[in-house]
C-alpha cells in the first residue's frame, strides 16, 4: 500500500507573536508579509529584524517560513523589490508567495528562492498550473474556487505541490477579481488596501416596482475543511493553509494545534475514526467565526454558502490572554486581554493535548495586591498549574 | 485607432457594422463571462464580418476551475474558430491549452493586476507570434500607459468607454433573492440574465448594476469609464484598438467616428446617458492611504529597539518586556507612545517579576521599573543614542 503524504499545516502570522503562537501550537510552516508587498496593509507585518528573528525561531522549531509578496504590483513598487529579495534570501526565508508576473520575473533575477503562486493569481485548472509551471513557480495555491478533485487531477497533471485552503474568510469574488474598494474607497484592494466591502449590507432591486430587499448577498461563510480533511490527505494535498494574518493570537494557536493534531492522529491510525474529531471540531466552534461550510470543497459553492448575517456566530469563549511567563510551583503570570473576576474558572490551551482548567480564587497584581477584576493590559498572577508554558494561551466559557 | 465592441446578436452585429466599427467580439452565452451570443449564429456572424472587412474575434474569457475547463475545452475543440482573427482569453489555463493545442492567435486580457511593465513583457514574450494583442488594465495612469504603449511591442486595447467591472464571483449571488429555491434539487438555470440594482447600506454608493447569469455574479461601477475626452492622446501614445462597452447602440456611430479620428467631442458627454469617471486614468493613488491603516508609533522600528511595555500600574511600576538585545540598569531608554508622547528615562531600578532586584534584563524577560505617568501598555522603548 502507498503511504499518504499527510499535508503540511500552514499557519497565518500577522506579526512576530503570531508566528511563536502558531508554531509553538503545532504549524509546519507559517506565512507572513514584511512592511510592503503584501495583500494585508493594516496587519502588523514584519519589520527586517523581525523576519530574520521570524526565520530562526521557524527553523529552530523545524517549521518553515513563506513570505508573501502577492499584491498586484505597480511599476513603483518594484522599485524596491530586489533590496527586499536579496535580504529574503540573505536570512534564508524558505520560499516566496507571489501572484503577479512581473513579481515572479523579478525573483528570478535576484535570488533562488522557491516561488508559490498566490491564491490571488486564481490558477483553477491544470492547463493554468502547466502554464505556471513553466514560468518556474514550485507550488500552486489554488483558487478557493476549485474543488478536492480538481485540486487532485491539477496535482497528477502538472506534478507540482498543491496548497489548499483548509479554514477561514474566504473572498467571494475570483481572487484578484474584486477591484470595489479601489473605486469606492481609493484603496487597491489587490496592493493590501481590502475594505471588504463583500461584507456590507446592500439592499436589492429587481425592478424599480419592488421593494428593496436588505442582504449581505456578498459575504461568504467561512471555509471549514475538518470534516473533509481525509480528503485532502486522499487527494495528495501538500499543505493546508488557514487564512487570517489578521485575526487573533488565540485564533492562530487553535487552528494550528487542531489541524495539527488531527493530521498526527492520521499519521498514526491511518483514519479519523475517534471521538477525537467531534473535539476538534468544537474546539473550532469555540474561536470567533462566522457559519461554517465546506463551501467549494466538495461541490460547486450553493446559496446556503452566503453569510446573510452582519455579525459574528455568538461567541462561546472569549480570550482571556496568554502566559507570558510563571513562578514554578508559585504563580503563572498572564498579559490579560479580556477582564475576568475572583471566582472565574480559566482554560489554559496545552501546545498539545486537551485544555486543562485553572481556578482562580483570587487575582493578585505583580505587586501581589489582591485585585476584585482583572484589566485588559494589565499583568496578574493565576495559580500555578504544572502543564503551563510560556506562550500558552488562556479563554473562559462565556455564560449561555 | 481602431474601434472594438463585444456585440450580443446578429442584429447588433449589422448596428456595428453600420457603426464602421472596426472589430467585433463575439461573446457566445457558453463560452463568455457576459455574452448573449447564439453559437449557432456564428457562421452567419463570419459571412456578415467577412462582407464588411469587420474584423471578428472570438470571446472565451471565462475563468474555470478543472472540472468546468475540461467541458469548455472539449466543446471548444468542436469548433472551427480558423476564420475568426483571435481567440480572447483571461483564464492562464485557456491561454495554455489554446497555445498548445490550436494555431489561433490570442488577444490576452490583463486587465485585472498586470501592472508592472516586467510583467507586461513577459507575458509577449510567452505567448510570442500568437499574440494578437494585450488588453491592459484601465488601473494604469496615463503616465505609465504611454511607457507601456512605447515599450510593448504588440498591439494594445484600452476600455474608453463603458462599464467597469467591479466584481465577478461564479456563485449565483441574486438567485437567492429573486426567488426561494433549494439548489440543492434545483440548478439555476439562466436562459436570459438576471439584473437588480444594488446599493450599499454602509457607504453613499447607490445603484450598482448587478447582473447575474450561468456562469456566475458581477457587480459593476455605478458610472462609467469615460475617456472619451482624452482620445487624442490616446491616438498620440498609439494605442491600437479603443473598446466600447454600451449597454445601448445608438450612439456607437458617432463614438466610432470619434475614436476612428481620434478627436475629443465634449458635447458629447451630455447626450451620453449614463453617469461617468475617468478612473485612474489621471492618476492611480490607490496606495495612499495604506499609511493610515495601522498606528506606526507602536509600530517597531528596528534600530535601537529593545522591547515594550505590558503594564503601567499607576505609582507603582512598568513592567517592559525585552524583545531585542538587552536591557541594563544605567540604560538610558527611549519610549514612545501609541500616542506618539516620547519620554527618555534612565533606568534606576529593575525587579524581576518574583520581585528580586536584578541588574539585567535578558531577551523574553519580562521586568518591572519604576512607573513614570505617561507611559502606557503598547509602548515601544528604544535604547537612546
Amino acid at each position: 500500500m502507498t503511504k499518504s503524504v499527510i499535508p503540511e499545516v500552514l499557519s497565518p502570522a500577522g506579526s512576530l507573536e503570531k508566528l511563536k503562537v502558531a508554531i509553538k501550537y503545532g504549524a509546519n510552516a507559517v506565512y507572513l508579509a514584511g512592511q510592503k508587498f503584501g495583500l494585508r496593509a493594516a496587519a502588523d507585518n514584519f519589520t527586517y529584524t523581525e523576519l530574520k528573528e521570524g526565520v530562526e525561531f521557524a527553523h529552530k522549531h523545524d517549521a518553515k517560513v513563506y513570505v508573501v509578496l502577492n499584491s498586484f504590483l505597480h511599476d513603483k513598487d518594484l522599485e524596491d523589490i530586489e533590496e527586499f529579495i536579496s535580504y529574503l534570501n540573505e536570512i534564508k526565508v524558505d520560499s516566496l508567495i507571489v501572484s503577479d508576473l512581473g513579481v515572479i520575473k523579478s525573483i528570478q533575477q535576484y535570488s533562488n528562492i522557491p516561488i508559490h503562486l498566490s491564491t490571488q493569481a486564481s490558477c483553477l485548472n491544470r492547463y493554468s498550473g502547466k502554464l505556471w509551471k513553466k514560468m518556474g513557480v514550485e507550488r500552486l495555491i489554488l483558487g478557493r474556487e476549485c474543488s478536492l478533485e480538481d485540486a487532485k487531477k491539477i496535482k497528477q497533471a502538472t506534478g507540482l505541490e498543491v496548497e489548499m485552503f483548509i479554514h477561514g474568510s474566504m473572498c467571494m469574488a475570483y481572487s484578484g477579481n474584486c477591484v470595489i474598494s479601489n473605486y469606492t474607497q481609493g484603496r487597491d484592494s489587490n496592493r493590501g488596501g481590502c475594505a471588504h466591502s463583500c461584507r456590507f449590507e446592500y439592499s436589492i432591486q429587481f425592478n424599480e416596482e419592488e421593494q428593496r430587499k436588505h442582504s449581505f448577498f456578498m459575504s461568504s461563510k467561512d471555509l471549514n475543511g475538518l470534516r473533509v480533511l481525509e480528503d485532502y490527505i486522499k487527494a495528495g494535498i501538500d499543505s493546508v493553509k488557514i487564512e487570517g494574518r489578521m485575526k487573533s493570537h488565540l485564533y492562530a494557536g487553535t487552528m494550528s494545534k487542531v489541524y495539527r493534531e488531527a493530521l498526527d492522529y492520521y499519521r498514526e491510525h491511518g483514519n479519523f475514526l475517534s471521538e477525537k474529531l467531534e473535539q476538534w471540531s468544537q474546539e473550532l466552534e469555540k474561536v470567533s467565526h462566522r457559519a461554517y461550510a465546506p463551501v467549494n470543497l466538495k461541490q460547486k459553492a450553493g446559496s446556503d454558502t452566503i453569510f446573510n448575517e452582519r455579525l459574528i456566530v455568538k461567541d462561546q469563549y472569549k480570550v482571556i490572554g496568554q502566559l507570558m511567563d510563571k513562578v514554578d510551583g508559585e504563580f503563572g503570570l498572564l498579559h490579560v486581554r479580556s477582564a475576568f473576576l475572583p471566582g472565574d474558572t480559566l482554560e489554559v490551551i496545552p501546545f498539545r493535548g486537551e485544555a486543562f482548567e485553572v481556578k482562580v480564587d483570587k487575582i493578585l497584581t505583580l505587586n501581589n495586591e489582591e485585585i476584585e477584576k482583572s484589566k485588559p493590559s494589565t499583568l496578574v498572577k493565576i495559580p500555578y498549574h504544572p502543564q503551563m508554558e510560556i506562550i500558552n494561551l488562556v479563554r473562559m466559557r462565556l455564560q449561555a | 485607432m481602431k474601434s472594438v465592441i463585444s456585440i450580443d446578436s446578429i442584429a447588433d452585429l449589422n448596428h456595428a457594422i453600420e457603426a464602421g466599427v472596426n472589430e467585433v467580439i463575439i461573446s457566445t452565452k457558453e463560452f463568455s463571462r457576459l455574452g448573449k451570443f447564439p453559437i449557432a449564429d456564428l457562421d452567419k456572424a463570419i459571412e456578415l464580418t467577412q462582407n464588411a472587412h469587420t474584423d471578428i474575434v472570438f470571446n472565451w474569457d471565462i475563468l474555470m476551475t478543472d472540472d468546468m475547463f475540461m467541458q469548455q475545452s472539449l466543446e471548444i475543440s468542436k469548433l472551427d474558430l480558423k476564420k475568426f482573427k483571435a481567440i480572447r482569453l483571461q483564464d492562464p489555463g485557456a491561454l495554455e491549452y489554446i497555445l498548445e493545442t490550436t494555431n489561433y492567435s490570442v488577444q490576452w486580457i490583463v486587465e485585472t493586476g498586470n501592472h508592472n511593465l516586467i510583467g507586461l513583457k513577459s507575458w509577449v514574450s510567452y505567448i510570442g507570434n500568437k499574440l494578437d494583442r494585450l488588453v491592459l488594465s484601465i488601473e494604469i495612469p496615463k503616465e505609465r500607459l504611454q511607457v507601456y504603449l512605447q515599450e510593448l511591442s504588440c498591439d494594445t486595447e484600452l476600455l474608453v468607454l463603458g462599464r467597469i467591472l467591479l466584481f465577478y464571483t461564479p456563485r449565483n449571488l441574486l438567485t437567492p433573492l429573486y426567488h426561494d429555491h433549494d439548489d440543492k434539487k434545483m440548478q439555476p438555470i439562466h436562459s436570459d440574465f438576471l439584473m437588480a440594482s444594488g446599493n450599499s447600506e454602509e457607504s453613499p454608493h447607490k445603484g450598482f448594476p448587478i447582473v447575474e447569469n450561468r456562469h456566475g455574479t458581477y457587480m459593476f461601477h455605478i458610472k462609467d469609464h469615460y475617456l472619451m475626452e482624452n482620445l487624442p492622446e490616446l491616438r498620440e501614445m498609439k494605442l491600437n484598438y479603443a473598446r466600447i462597452d454600451l449597454s445601448e447602440l445608438s450612439l456607437l456611430g458617432q463614438v466610432a467616428s470619434m475614436i476612428k479620428d481620434g478627436v475629443a467631442d465634449k458635447s458629447f458627454k451630455d447626450i451620453y446617458p449614463k453617469d461617468v469617471i475617468r478612473g485612474f486614468y489621471s492618476v492611480n493613488k490607490t496606495d495612499i492611504l495604506f499609511k493610515k491603516l495601522k498606528n506606526h508609533r507602536i509600530q517597531r522600528q528596528d534600530k535601537n529597539y529593545r522591547g515594550k511595555v505590558l503594564e503601567s500600574l499607576k505609582e507603582s511600576h512598568l513592567a517592559i518586556q525585552v524583545q531585542q538585545g538587552k536591557i541594563n540598569c544605567g540604560d538610558q531608554l527611549k519610549f514612545i507612545s501609541p500616542e506618539g508622547k516620547m519620554k527618555e528615562l534612565e533606568i534606576k531600578n529593575l525587579r524581576n517579576i518574583a520581585g528580586k532586584d536584578i541588574e539585567s534584563l535578558e531577551e523574553g524577560e519580562i521586568g518591572l521599573i519604576k512607573y513614570h505617568s505617561g507611559i502606557i501598555p503598547m509602548t515601544v522603548i528604544y535604547q537612546n543614542e
